[in-house]
Parts: C-alpha cells; sequence; structure tokens
C-alpha cells in the first residue's frame, strides 16, 4: 500500500504524463464503483494492462472508489432500478436479455447497471477534474506544500526514500509497471 | 503504437487470469466451505460446523458433508444436521444469476441430534412467548373445573354484582326519595287549615242574602278565600307530582332489582366458563393441545419460509434506500423463463425417533408462473406401520400461496404419548395403534384442515386427583378405542379447532350428570343468596312503598278538595236563593193583588 501510494506521489511529481495518470483515475472510478469480478470490469482491466496508463494510480482509484461505492450503494442501486424497470425501456432491455453476454454481464442486476451506467457517465467528467487537479498540483501545490516543516520531516522518512527509489526511476514514461 | 500499447500488459493480464483460476480451483472448497458457514451461521444465529466441501466442475456439483447447525435454543442440541448434501448446479445460468439445482439430495437428515460439545450462539432470541402457550391454557382448564369454582361467599360479597348493586341504588332512591317528601310534606298545608278554608266556604253558604250587595260581598270573600288557598294547593299538586316520580322511580329500581339475579348468574356463568362445561371440552383438553402443536410446527415452517416467498411484487420494495444496497436481478420475458431459484428434484433421507422418512420433491421455487408447475413433496415412512402425505403448492405472481395435501397414517404403533399432565390429571398414552388420514388446504395463513384418527388397542396410565378427573381418567381407561374428528380452521397463528370424539359419547352419561349435579348445587346457593340480597332491599322498599302509597292517597284526597272548594257554586247558589227570594216576594205581591181583586 504504501509502495503504491509512492508511486503515485512519485508520479504525480514527476514527469508522468498526466493524462495517463487521469485516465488511469477515471478507468480506475469506472471498476471500482461496480463489483470487481463483473465482466465489464474485466475488459476495463484488460484495457488498463494493456494501454499505457499508470497503474499505480489505477489501483489506488479502484481501492478508493470501491469505499465510495460502498458508502453510495443505494443510490447506484437506485439507479439501476430505475433503468431496469423504466416500462419505455422495457422491450430493449427484453431484445438485450435475449443476448447470453447481457446476462453474463449482469447488466440486468440492479446494482451492476447502475453502478456501469454511472461510471460510464461520470468517467469523462472525473478524468478531466484530475487532469486539472494534477496539473494544479505540480504547479503550485507541489511547491505550496514542500515549503512546511512536516513535509521536509517527512522526507527524511521511510517513505520518503521508497518514493525516491520510484521517482530516481520515473518508469511510467516508459511502459513498465 | 508502441507508445500507448504496452503488449506485456497482456500477457501479465493472462498470468493473473490464470493465476485467478489456479487459485480457484485449488482453495474453491475451501473457500466454498467458509462462505457456507458463515451464511449459515448468520442465517441460523449459532455455531454451524461443516466437515468437508466438495465441488466437481464438469458439471458442477457442490457437496456439502457432516454439516451440524447448533439450535439456539438448545446449544447442546443441534437444529438440524446431514450426513451429506449434494447439489448439482446449471453454471450457465448461475452466470447469468439464477440458481437451478438439477437434484438436490440430502441423506441422514436429523433433527435435534445431541451434539458432541455445545455449539456458541450468536443471536439472542429476541421474541419473547406472548401470552399464554396453549399447552398452559389447555392445562389450565381442567383445575378450574374442579378447584376454581368461586367461593359462594367471596362471590356473594363481591361489589360488581348487579344484584348488590342494584340493592344498593334502591336504598339510595328509598333515602333520597324520603328526604325529599319528608321536605314537602312539612310545606303542605294541614288538615285543620284544609278544614277552615271548608268552614269558610261552607259560612258563605249560610249568609243571609237580601239584595245583589250581599251577593257581591259573597263573591268577594269566595274569591279571597280561593287566593288564599291557591297557594297550597299548587304545593299539594307538587307534592303529588313528587310523589308519583319517586313510585315510579322505586318501581323501576325495583324490577331492575328483581332482574339483576338472574343477569348475575349468567356474567358468573361466562366468568367461570360454566356454560362450556361440556364433554366436548375434556376432548379439547385431552387432544386439542397436541392439534394445537401440529398446526404451530405448520406456523414455524410457515414462517421460515415466507420471507422466500415474495412473489413478484414484493422484490420491487427492495428500493428502500438503506446504508448499504445490494441490489436484484430483474429479470425479462425469454423463450424458456426460468425462476431465479429452483430444485427440479429433490430428496431427503431424515432420521427420526419414529424411523427413517422420505422426502422427495421436485419443482421447488418461489415463483411458479415461470414454468406453471407446482411444487410437489411427497413424505412417506414404513418403519413403523406406513406413513404418507402428499402436498403440492404454489405461489401466484401477485405472492398468494396456495397449497394441499393429504395425510394418510396406518398400523402405527404409538407408544408412552403423554396426552396431559397438570396438578389434577396426568394423562399418558402407554401403548395404541394409530390410523388416521386427513386432508389440508392453505391459501396463505389461511388453513382448513379435516383429519381423522382412530386410537385402537389403547392403554393409559396417568392419575387423577379430584373427582371429576378421577371420572375422566376412568372413563378413558375403560375405552378400548377412540376416534377423533379434528377440524382446524381459520389463521395458521389462532386457528380454530373443532375436535368430536367418541369420548364425548362415553362420557355424556357419568360425567355430565357429576358437572351438571356439582353446578347444580353451586347455582343453588349462588342464586339463594342473591335471591336474599334482593329480598331484604325489597322488603326495606316495602314498608317505604306504603307509605308513598298513602301519601299518594292523603294527597289525591287533599287535591279533591281544594279542587270541590275551588269549584264550588257558592256564589250561584246564593244568587239563586235570592232570585227564589225575590220571586217568592213578588208572588206573595201578586196574590195579594188577586185577592183583593177577586177576593
Amino acid at each position: 500500500m504504501l509502495t503504491l501510494l509512492a508511486k503515485l506521489l512519485s508520479a504525480l511529481n514527476g514527469d508522468s504524463s498526466i493524462r495517463q495518470i487521469a485516465l488511469a483515475i477515471a478507468l480506475g472510478f469506472l471498476v471500482g464503483l461496480s463489483p470487481i469480478f463483473t465482466l465489464h470490469n474485466i475488459v476495463i482491466i484488460f484495457f488498463v494492462l494493456l494501454v499505457r496508463v499508470h497503474l499505480g494510480s489505477f489501483i489506488l482509484a479502484v481501492g478508493f472508489f470501491s469505499g465510495v461505492s460502498y458508502l453510495l450503494s443505494p443510490y447506484i442501486v437506485q439507479v439501476g432500478e430505475f433503468i431496469l424497470t423504466k416500462p419505455e425501456l422495457n422491450d430493449f432491455f427484453t431484445m438485450l436479455y435475449q443476448f447470453g453476454i447481457f446476462k453474463l454481464a449482469h447488466w440486468h442486476h440492479t446494482y451492476v447497471l447502475g453502478a456501469f451506467v454511472l461510471g460510464t457517465l461520470l468517467c469523462i467528467p472525473v478524468y478531466f477534474i484530475s487532469k486539472i487537479i494534477i496539473e494544479k498540483y505540480r504547479v503550485h501545490i507541489m511547491t505550496f506544500f514542500a515549503k512546511f516543516r512536516i513535509v521536509q520531516a517527512l522526507k527524511a522518512s521511510k517513505f520518503y526514500s521508497l518514493y525516491n527509489t520510484f521517482s530516481g526511476d520515473s518508469s511510467l514514461t516508459k511502459g513498465a509497471l | 503504437m508502441a507508445r500507448f500499447i504496452r503488449w506485456q500488459g497482456m500477457a501479465a493480464f493472462f498470468i493473473i487470469s490464470a493465476l485467478i483460476i489456479v487459485f480457484c480451483y485449488l482453495f474453491a472448497e475451501s473457500l466454498a466451505k467458509s462462505a457456507i458457514v458463515s451464511a449459515s451461521e448468520s442465517a441460523f444465529g449459532a455455531e454451524v460446523n461443516i466437515a468437508d466441501v466438495e465441488l466437481g466442475f464438469s458439471p458442477l456439483q457442490i457437496s456439502v458433508i457432516g454439516m451440524q447447525v447448533t439450535d439456539k435454543e438448545m446449544p447442546a442440541h443441534n437444529l438440524f444436521s446431514f450426513q451429506r448434501a449434494t447439489a448439482g448446479v446449471d453454471v450457465w445460468e448461475y452466470l447469468f444469476g439464477k440458481v437451478i439445482i438439477d437434484e438436490l439430495t440430502v441423506s441422514q437428515l436429523a433433527l435435534s441430534t445431541v451434539r458432541e460439545k455445545p455449539g456458541e450462539v450468536y443471536i439472542d432470541d429476541e421474541t419473547v412467548e406472548e401470552g399464554e402457550s396453549f399447552s398452559d391454557k389447555a392445562k389450565g382448564m381442567l383445575p378450574e373445573v374442579d378447584m376454581e369454582l368461586p367461593d359462594v361467599k367471596t362471590l356473594l360479597n363481591d361489589s360488581n354484582l348487579l344484584t348488590v348493586k342494584a340493592a344498593t341504588q334502591l336504598q339510595e332512591s328509598y333515602k333520597t326519595e324520603q328526604v325529599k317528601i319528608k321536605a314537602l310534606k312539612e310545606k303542605l298545608p294541614s288538615k285543620d287549615k284544609l278544614k277552615s278554608y271548608q268552614d269558610k266556604v261552607k259560612a258563605l253558604g249560610k249568609m243571609e242574602v237580601k239584595t245583589l250587595a250581599d251577593i257581591e260581598k259573597i263573591k268577594t270573600a269566595f274569591d279571597d278565600i280561593k287566593a288564599e288557598f291557591k297557594a297550597d294547593q299548587a304545593l299539594v299538586k307538587s307534592a303529588k307530582q313528587q310523589v308519583i316520580d319517586s313510585k315510579n322511580l322505586l318501581a323501576q329500581q325495583a324490577l331492575d332489582l328483581k332482574s339483576a339475579p338472574g343477569k348475575d348468574w349468567q356474567v358468573i356463568e361466562d366468568k367461570y366458563q360454566l356454560d362450556s362445561l361440556d364433554t366436548e371440552d375434556f376432548a379439547h383438553i385431552l387432544f386439542g393441545e397436541a392439534a394445537r402443536g401440529y398446526t404451530q410446527k405448520a406456523l414455524w415452517a410457515y414462517e421460515q419460509v415466507s420471507p422466500f416467498l415474495g412473489g413478484s411484487d414484493s422484490e420491487e420494495e427492495i428500493v428502500d434506500v438503506k446504508t448499504h444496497a445490494e441490489g436484484r436481478f430483474i429479470y425479462f420475458d425469454e423463450e424458456n423463463p426460468l425462476p431465479s431459484v429452483l430444485v427440479k428434484k429433490l430428496f431427503f433421507s431424515i432420521l427420526s425417533a419414529e424411523g427413517d422418512i422420505e422426502v422427495t420433491g421436485s419443482e421447488l421455487t418461489h415463483q411458479h408462473w415461470y414454468r406453471g408447475k407446482n411444487s410437489l413433496i411427497n413424505v412417506s415412512s414404513v418403519s413403523n406401520g406406513e406413513f404418507t402425505l402428499t402436498s403440492q403448492f404454489n405461489l401466484t405472481e401477485s405472492g398468494d400461496f396456495n397449497a394441499d395435501g393429504e395425510w394418510l397414517i396406518n398400523d402405527r404403533t404409538l407408544e408412552d404419548a403423554e396426552l396431559t399432565s397438570n396438578n389434577t390429571l396426568s394423562l399418558t398414552l402407554s401403548e395404541a395403534q394409530f390410523d388416521g388420514k386427513g386432508i389440508f388446504n392453505f391459501k396463505n395463513t389461511n388453513v382448513e384442515s379435516m383429519n381423522n384418527i382412530s386410537l385402537s388397542q389403547a392403554s393409559y396410565q396417568g392419575e387423577a386427583s379430584s373427582k371429576v378427573t378421577e371420572l375422566l381418567l376412568d372413563t378413558v381407561k375403560s375405552l378400548d378405542k377412540l376416534t377423533l374428528d379434528v377440524g382446524i380452521t381459520g389463521e395458521l397463528d389462532k386457528p380454530n379447532f373443532s375436535i368430536a370424539s367418541s369420548l364425548n359419547d362415553a362420557l355424556t352419561g357419568a360425567f355430565t350428570q357429576q358437572v351438571a349435579g356439582k353446578l347444580g348445587e353451586f347455582k343453588e346457593k349462588v342464586n339463594k343468596g342473591l335471591n336474599e340480597k334482593l329480598a331484604s332491599a325489597l322488603k326495606l322498599g316495602d314498608s317505604q312503598t306504603a307509605e308513598l302509597l298513602d301519601l299518594e292517597a292523603l294527597l289525591t284526597d287533599t287535591d279533591k278538595a281544594f279542587e270541590d272548594l275551588q269549584n264550588s257554586d257558592i256564589v250561584k247558589q246564593q244568587q239563586q236563593k235570592l232570585e227564589d227570594k225575590v220571586k217568592d216576594k213578588a208572588k206573595d205581591k201578586l196574590k195579594g193583588k188577586l185577592g183583593d181583586l177577586f177576593g
């Protein structure tokens, strides 16, 4: 966990592409919102591994947004319930239901569909918001926080040496983990 | 392209996937075991032990071996345990979110077996038995017959008795009315006063009338007298009205008092259930407990199953916002629809004290409308005589539960079955041959059942400590064959029982006579006491009623006297007298003149 956090901070502070980190967070949001072992999540994880996005950020985002998903589960279920039980969409879902892949993806489950729809709709704003925050962080926040004594004290800690290990070899740009 | 794609990631994906599959394959049984133990402990609220779980992957089959579920009420016992349960699951449907079990087999299922060591209990059962159980009530009924007939003296001193209340009210009314009348009496004109009025009027009648001025004088005097006695006359009238009111009130209250003993007896009969004290109640007492036990078992089973029996409508209610929601599957129309949970075939072998029981079932689900087939359950045993039970049930889409079935028992030997045990009577069926059959029908929680039971070659043991229970015990012991017709109707949680028994015929003569004599004696004593209270209250009233009647007569006479005085034509009489005098005078004058003329 500490290593993952160090990787994230290293990526934020280093020269890793902002887009890679923001995309990792957005995809982590999409995966974290749904129950982990769903068909669409497996596809997204495959995509994340295949495409050069920051894996540390992705894993942390999945962990964080899984917690958020747990807290928001009643609302996610309500969204899924609303969509799946809407009479106007009944024919559409009945048609989809005839396909095994639809049932296999559990998109006829209120939580899974609610999470997938919310995740898909919100992952785009999450991507852009993450991008802006990382940019701001690199320009202003990082320099602002560096002045604090506590930060200087942290720099002397084991965590910082770990951080240095990763920042010294900013592997993200090279496509490795 | 290489700038965006990392090909080694694909390898990582497949390696991770393979690792997960291998992990699942290696640890699936342990994971399944932990999951089943955890879910069962959560469901049953007590320790659950599973010896092993075996998984077969083609076709997917799960076997649970040596499962024991602690009874949270009696932790030293198992609620149930079985040697092996095997379920073949349709993997494809499972991945689609449905649990379709082709065959579920549970072997050597046993209820209430003793555990090697007591199991832990995780949830306190908060359901407190509300009120008396039927068993307690049934046991409480017998002593009432013999011991709890109320003490006559205590009963008669009960201030709630209508007779006591009516007598007290009557006495109080007597007192109140007496005070009122006494006050009136003091205001009434005396006899002397009345006589003085009469004398005055009489004197006016005797006055010498010579001129019209005298008549006018008499009239004025008469008017003065009338004005004088008018106030007294009003007093007499109001006193008369008061006496009539008092008389009516007391008459009504006396009437109420007279009818009170009858009403009191009715209340006593109801309170102590003396009216329902017939032989049929003894059939209830002896056998109703057992019948109620079976319906309570049925209710328990229904309550356990009912949360899972929601129709399609009830499922939609899960939308409520909770701290954590898990969602649900929504099923749409398809060519071959399947319920979300279905056990196509079921086979249970149950070990019980009465012998081995086999349960087979088919189409077990809570969504019968998908396949249009009823769930079937067959229970049979041949260990001790023949026992069969066949039942079918279904749930409609709107959530209505319908079930019917029949049962049959032939030539079953019963031993040491306790029928009742309380302070005045304990009765155990030592041995008997049991035959019976019945039908039942459920519509939601509404039950309708008719059962015929026959006990032959029966021998009983028991003790009785009162005359009534001794008679009952002797009669039961003398019966070689006993038949019972038990009807059950109404809501499952409060069913109505009708129990007709050959015991009734056997008891009718002796018992009814005994009870009737005892009750007759009691009734006589109570009624005698009530009538004494009635008589003393009415006796007290007799003198006062007589006094009222005397007073009424007196007032009527006085009133009449005043009326006579008021209506007296004394002035007319005097006028008439004057007219007669004038006429006589004129006649005399005319006679004198005519005598002179013709004389």
